[in-house]
């Protein structure tokens, strides 16, 4: 398995749209309009390059629905991705403690 | 602009383009769609966004594949039943292959590698008969 120190914006993304439910490509995009609050608009090209990272990790694995079509494969979180995940979200917290007390000490 | 999209495509690796360039096009699709409906300069940035990421995902692909180990690209990217043959049709191709290898063999009169290729046809046609009968 591999170890990523930061994720990028896009993985990181991609990784917290999937953690409630699997989702394909299209889902995917609005998904992660509407965490970033409209901030975040992925192009297919930046989606599905980091789509086939996270696969190559083994991050997320393809998700397969019945009834549907190969063009709307849906993709999930697999117990590795989630474990990166938590990992990032517990550097991003310890981040913001760090600034935190820094902006208190320099208010002080 | 779809026509566009589609002919840009052509520039990425054959196994990404096999596994990703249905589902790429269906979402292009669907996001056009949804960007029209806001307004023609909603999509024109869109549209310019898209060639955009389109281009320099080509280039980051290539360098992906250059970089990543075969068997972990493979891996990544297998398991779409459309781009990889069935193991029947591999085991006819790898029969073909060593019957031409045998015959290349004799035909140089290597003796000894020419039965090393028939003994390896021999346990492909058992694999493909145990891969026919089920």
């Amino acid at each position: 398995m591999r170890h990523v120190a930061t994720l990028t914006e896009p993985v990181l993304l991609i990784l917290l749209s999937l953690a409630d439910q699997p989702r394909h490509g299209y889902a995917l995009l609005k998904d992660i309009e509407a965490l970033s609050n409209g901030g975040v608009r992925l192009s297919t090209g930046t989606l599905y390059g980091a789509l086939r990272r996270l696969l190559e990790y083994r991050w997320i694995a393809r998700f397969d629905q019945p009834d549907t079509s190969r063009d709307k494969q849906a993709y999930k979180l697999t117990a590795e991705g989630q474990k990166q995940l938590q990992r990032e979200l517990e550097r991003m917290k310890q981040l913001t403690r760090a600034a935190n007390l820094r902006l208190r000490a320099r208010e002080a | 602009m779809r026509r566009l999209y589609k002919w840009l495509l052509r520039f990425y690796p054959q196994d990404y383009r096999a596994a990703f360039a249905s589902q790429m096009l269906a979402t292009f699709d669907q996001s056009a769609a949804e960007r029209r409906r806001r307004g023609w300069g909603a999509y024109i940035w869109f549209a310019l966004c898209e060639l955009l990421g389109m281009v320099t995902g080509a280039v980051r692909e290539w360098i992906a594949k250059r970089a990543s180990p075969a068997i972990v690209r493979e891996g990544a990217l297998a398991d779409l039943g459309e781009r990889l043959p069935s193991p029947v049709t591999v085991a006819e191709q790898r029969i073909a292959a060593l019957r031409k290898l045998m015959t290349h063999a004799i035909a140089n009169h290597d003796f000894a590698g020419a039965r090393r290729y028939s003994y390896e046809e021999l346990r492909e046609q058992e694999n493909l008969r145990a891969l026919r009968e089920g």
